[in-house]
C-alpha cells in the first residue's frame, strides 16, 4: 500500500500546478502582512470602534498571534480553492489525461489505487496547511511579536493572556486539517464522477460558496438547515479562541467532519468499483 | 497444446439503448494472434475492455487462463499486459520514471538493468530521460508496449494498436506483434478496423459487427481458401444440386434465394463443374466467386442493411 | 474623550470662611486624609487585576500601577492588552485627592463596607470642572477612605471601594474595587463569521448588564522612589 500512496504523492510532487497553491499562499501571507506593517493601525482602528467607545485599550494590539488569527480567517476561505485544485483532478485528471486506463488494467484492486489517491491527497491538504501554519504563525511572531490576543466577536470581546495562546493555534490548525480534509474528500468524490477536473472543482467550490452563504445568514428558516451543513462546522476552529473553551461543541464539530469524510470515502470507493471506465 | 488462454460465452453489454455487445462467444488459444477486424463503433473496444474488467459487462461469461474474471481479475491481470487506444501517459514524467512507476503497480520490482532492457526491446534506449511530453506519436505507442510487457505478461491485448501511427511504425508494430507470439510464445488478442493488418499477423479471427459475432475462424482459411468460393445462379437449382452432389461435390443452399448454390472447388475446376452442368443440360444463368472475404468486410463497412452471415 | 485620563477628584482648598461644626470635621478629615496621601509623592505598585464586565473576557492580569504627584496615574500591563474603562479610571486616591478644587460638605455617617463611615461631599469651586459631585466614605478614626462615589460630567457616575492592610500608614490601599457603566456592545455577525457552536447562555456574567467592575489587588508599594517620565507618556 505504501508503494501505492508513494507513487500517488509523486504524481502530485512532479506536476507544476501542485505548487501553485504553496506559491498562492506565501502571496496571500506576505500580502496581509505587508498590509498590517504599513497600515494595521487604522485597520485596527476601525474594528475597536464599538469597544474604544467606551474603553481606553492599552498594549500591543498588533502582534503576530491576532494577525496570524486574521490570516486564518482569511486563507480559509480560499484554501479550499487551492485543496480541490488538486483533490477534483484525482479521478478526472486521469480519466483526461486518459492514464485511467492504464491504471486499471494493472493487477491492483480499484479500492486499493483510491484508497492511495485519496491519503496521498490528504498529505497534499496537510503539507499546505503545514505551510500555512509556518507562515501565518512563525513568520507573523517573528516580525510582530507576540503578545495578547484581542479578538471581537459579534457579541463578546475575548482578550487571551499571550502564554495561553499557542495551544489554541496547534488545535486550531489540526482541526484546520479535518476540516480541509473533509473539502479534500468532497472534491475527491465529484472528480469520480467526471473526465475533466473543472467539473468538481467548480461544483465543490459551489457547494460550499453556497453553504457558507446559508450557514452566515441568520434568517429563522434557514437555521434548521444547520448543523447539517459541513461548512457550518469548518469554522469550528474558532471555538477555540474563546475563554472558556467550548469543548463540546468543537469536538462534536470535529467528528462531524471527520463522519463526513469518512461516508464521502465510502462513497468514493463504492461508485468507483461499479464504474464503466470509458476514458 | 491448444487449450483456451481466453473463453468467452455470451458476452452483452448495453449503454443506455444501444446494444455494443451482442451475446458475443469466441475462444483464444494459447499462442494464437487473434485478430478482431471490425468498423469503428462495432464493439471491438468495448469487448476489449470488458476483458480487462474497465467495464462491466450484462451478462456473460469471461474466464482468462481457466480463471473466471469475475473473481480472479488480478491474478488474470497480473499475466496481461494491455495497450488500449491511442497511448496516453503521464507527460511530464520521463520515460524511465514511467516504466519505474508501472512495473511498481504492476507488481515486479524492476531494477535499472531491467527497465532498460524493455525499452531496449521497443527502441527507447536513447529516450529514456526524455519527458514523454516531447515524444512523437510512435514513440508514445512504443513506450506503451514497454509499459505492457514490463511484466512479462502470457498475454498481451492491443486495441487498434497501429492508430495514427506512420508506416514504419506500422511495420514496427506488425513485427512486434509477430515476435511476442513466434518467439516468446505469448498470446496475442489485437483488434484492427483494417482487414490487412489483421491479415498479415493473425492466426485466428473474429469479424464483429454492431457487437455480433459475424465470422469466426483461421485466416488461413478464411483469408487464403484452398479451396474458392463459387455461386452459381440456375434455373433449375434441385436437379443440379443432385448432379453435383453425385459428382462428390459439397453443396450448400443459400436460405432465401431459391435459384443459387455454393460450393468451394479449387480454381482449376470451375470450368469441369460448368461443363458438367452443361453437359446435362442445365441451364447455367451465372457462375462467379462468391464475396471474398474482403469484399465481405467491406460490405459491412459500407453499411448494407442486409448482410448474410459469411460462409465457407 | 476629554483631558488626560484620569481626573476625577477634589483638591482640598483651605477654607476661608468660618465653619459649620459638620464642616469643618469634613474639612478637617479631608485634611488628615490629605496630609497623609501627600507624602506619597508618587509610587510603583505590582498589582493583580481583575476585570468583570459582562461582554468582555479577559484574564486576571499582573499590573504594575504608577502614580506621581500630583494627578498622574497610570495602569500598565506589560506585554498584553488591558482594557481600562474611559474617562472614569481613577482608582488612585491619591491623583484624586491633589491639586484639584472642591468645597467639603458634610453628610453625616453611613455604614458601608461593615464600618460606620463619616460621609463627606465634595464640590467643585471651578464651573467647568469634570467631576460634579464627589462622595467620600471615611473611617474618622483611621483617616482612611473607604469607598468614592463620583459623577463626571460626560462620562457618568463611578464608584470605587477600598480596602487597607500593609499600607494603611501610607493610605494607599491592599485592594480597590472600581465599578463603572458601560454602554452595550455589539457587532455585525457578517464581519465576525462567528462560531455558532460556542453560544453562550446569556446570564452567564455575574456584573449585571451595563455594569462593569475592576478590582485591583496590590501586592508591594514603592513609595518615592521616583517614576520616570516615560511612564505617562
Amino acid at each position: 500500500m505504501w508503494k501505492l500512496i508513494s507513487i500517488e504523492l509523486y504524481k502530485i510532487f512532479r506536476r507544476p500546478r501542485t505548487y501553485i497553491s504553496f506559491v498562492a499562499i506565501g502571496a496571500i501571507v506576505v500580502l496581509i502582512l505587508l498590509a498590517f506593517y504599513a497600515d494595521g493601525e487604522n485597520y485596527m482602528a476601525f474594528g475597536m470602534q464599538a469597544l474604544t467607545q467606551t474603553f481606553d485599550v492599552q498594549g500591543s494590539l498588533l502582534n503576530g498571534y491576532l494577525i496570524c488569527f486574521v490570516i486564518l480567517q482569511t486563507l480559509l476561505i480560499h484554501v479550499p480553492l487551492l485543496i480541490t485544485l488538486i483533490a477534483g483532478d484525482q479521478v478526472a485528471g486521469e480519466a483526461n489525461m486518459g492514464t485511467l486506463r492504464l491504471l486499471l488494467t494493472k493487477p491492483v484492486s480499484r479500492s486499493r489505487l483510491l484508497l492511495a489517491k485519496f491519503l496521498a491527497t490528504i498529505v497534499y491538504t496537510l503539507a499546505l496547511l503545514v505551510w500555512m501554519a509556518f507562515l501565518s504563525l512563525a513568520v507573523s511572531i517573528l516580525i510582530f511579536g507576540t503578545g495578547d490576543l484581542l479578538i471581537l466577536k459579534s457579541e463578546e470581546v475575548v482578550v487571551l493572556s499571550g502564554n495561553d495562546v499557542l495551544w489554541r493555534y496547534a488545535g486550531a490548525f489540526a482541526f484546520a486539517a479535518i476540516a480541509m480534509s473533509t473539502v479534500a474528500a468532497l472534491a475527491f468524490f465529484l472528480s469520480i464522477f467526471a473526465e475533466n477536473s473543472i467539473g468538481p472543482i467548480v461544483s465543490t467550490m459551489s457547494v460550499i460558496i453556497v453553504f457558507t452563504i446559508l450557514s452566515s445568514l441568520d434568517i429563522p428558516v434557514f437555521n434548521a438547515l444547520k448543523p447539517y451543513l459541513f461548512t457550518t462546522h469548518i469554522i469550528g476552529w474558532k471555538g477555540l479562541f474563546d475563554d472558556p473553551v467550548a469543548w463540546v461543541p468543537v469536538c462534536k464539530s470535529a467528528v462531524i467532519l471527520l463522519v463526513h469524510i469518512f461516508v464521502f470515502l465510502l462513497a468514493s470507493v463504492f461508485v468507483f468499483n461499479k464504474k464503466d471506465i470509458l476514458s | 497444446m491448444n487449450m483456451p488462454v481466453i473463453e468467452v460465452r455470451n458476452l452483452t453489454k448495453k449503454f443506455d439503448d444501444i446494444v455494443a455487445v451482442d451475446e458475443l462467444s469466441f475462444t483464444v488459444n494459447a499462442a494464437d494472434v487473434y485478430g478482431f477486424l471490425g468498423q469503428n463503433g462495432a464493439g471491438k473496444s468495448t469487448t476489449l475492455r470488458m476483458l480487462l474488467s474497465l467495464i462491466f459487462p450484462d451478462h456473460g461469461d469471461m474466464h482468462i487462463f481457466g480463471m473466471d474474471l469475475k473473481h480472479n481479475r488480478r491474478e488474470i491481470l497480473q499475466q496481461t499486459g494491455a495497450v488500449i487506444e491511442r497511448p496516453d501517459l503521464y507527460k511530464y514524467l520521463t520515460a524511465y520514471e514511467t516504466l519505474s512507476v508501472f512495473s511498481t503497480m504492476s507488481g515486479i520490482h524492476a531494477d535499472r538493468k531491467r527497465i532498460m532492457s524493455q525499452l531496449e526491446l521497443v527502441g527507447l534506449t536513447d529516450r529514456a530521460e526524455g519527458k514523454v511530453r516531447t515524444f512523437s506519436q510512435g514513440m508514445k505507442q512504443r513506450l506503451g508496449i514497454a509499459v505492457a510487457l514490463i511484466h512479462d505478461p502470457r498475454l498481451v491485448i492491443l486495441d487498434e494498436p497501429t492508430n495514427g501511427l506512420d508506416p514504419q511504425g506500422i511495420a514496427d508494430m506488425r513485427n512486434l506483434i509477430l515476435r511476442l507470439s513466434r518467439e516468446m510464445g505469448k498470446t496475442v488478442l489485437v483488434s484492427s478496423h483494417l482487414l490487412s493488418e489483421i491479415e498479415q499477423v493473425a492466426t485466428r479471427m473474429l469479424i464483429i459487427d454492431k457487437g455480433r459475432k459475424m465470422v469466426e475462424g483461421s485466416v488461413e482459411a478464411l483469408c487464403r481458401p484452398a479451396l474458392k468460393r463459387v455461386e452459381i445462379d440456375l434455373a433449375d437449382p434441385v436437379r443440379a444440386k443432385e448432379i453435383l452432389t453425385k459428382a462428390g461435390y459439397d453443396i450448400v443452399t443459400v436460405p432465401g434465394n431459391h435459384s443459387r448454390l455454393v460450393l468451394g472447388i479449387r480454381e482449376e475446376e470451375v470450368s469441369v463443374v460448368n461443363r458438367l452442368l452443361v453437359q446435362n443440360d442445365i441451364d447455367v444463368i451465372s457462375i462467379r466467386p462468391a464475396n471474398s472475404l474482403e469484399e465481405y468486410f467491406l460490405s459491412l463497412t459500407a453499411g448494407k442493411q442486409h448482410v448474410e452471415a459469411y460462409k465457407y | 474623550m476629554l483631558h488626560r485620563c484620569l481626573l476625577i477628584f477634589l483638591l482640598v482648598i483651605s477654607c476661608m470662611v468660618s465653619k459649620h461644626s459638620s464642616a469643618q470635621t469634613a474639612d478637617d478629615l479631608l485634611k488628615k486624609v490629605k496630609s497623609r496621601l501627600e507624602k506619597v509623592m508618587d509610587y510603583a505598585a505590582d498589582g493583580n487585576m481583575k476585570m468583570d464586565v459582562d461582554f468582555i473576557r479577559i484574564p486576571d492580569a499582573k499590573v504594575k500601577v504608577y502614580f506621581r504627584q500630583p494627578d498622574q496615574f497610570r495602569v500598565i500591563k506589560e506585554n498584553g492588552i488591558s482594557l481600562l474603562p474611559k474617562g472614569g479610571l481613577s482608582i488612585s486616591l491619591n491623583a484624586l485627592l491633589s491639586g484639584k478644587e472642591f468645597v467639603a460638605v458634610s453628610g453625616g455617617t453611613a455604614n458601608a463596607a461593615g464600618r460606620s463611615l463619616s460621609v463627606v461631599k465634595l464640590l467643585p469651586i471651578k464651573e467647568n470642572s469634570e467631576i460634579v459631585l464627589a462622595t467620600l466614605y471615611i473611617d474618622a478614626a483611621s483617616a482612611l477612605v473607604y469607598r468614592t462615589v463620583a459623577t463626571t460630567r460626560d462620562n457618568g457616575t463611578f464608584e470605587t471601594q477600598l480596602s487597607y492592610g500593609k499600607y494603611a500608614d501610607q493610605g494607599l490601599p491592599d485592594e480597590v474595587v472600581f465599578l463603572f457603566n458601560t454602554s452595550a456592545y455589539k457587532l455585525p455577525k457578517g464581519i465576525t463569521m462567528e462560531y455558532e457552536g460556542s453560544k453562550k447562555p446569556a446570564d452567564r456574567k455575574t456584573a449585571s448588564n451595563g455594569q462593569g467592575k475592576i478590582s485591583i489587588r496590590y501586592e508591594r508599594y514603592v513609595i518615592n522612589k521616583g517614576v520616570p517620565d516615560s511612564i505617562f507618556k
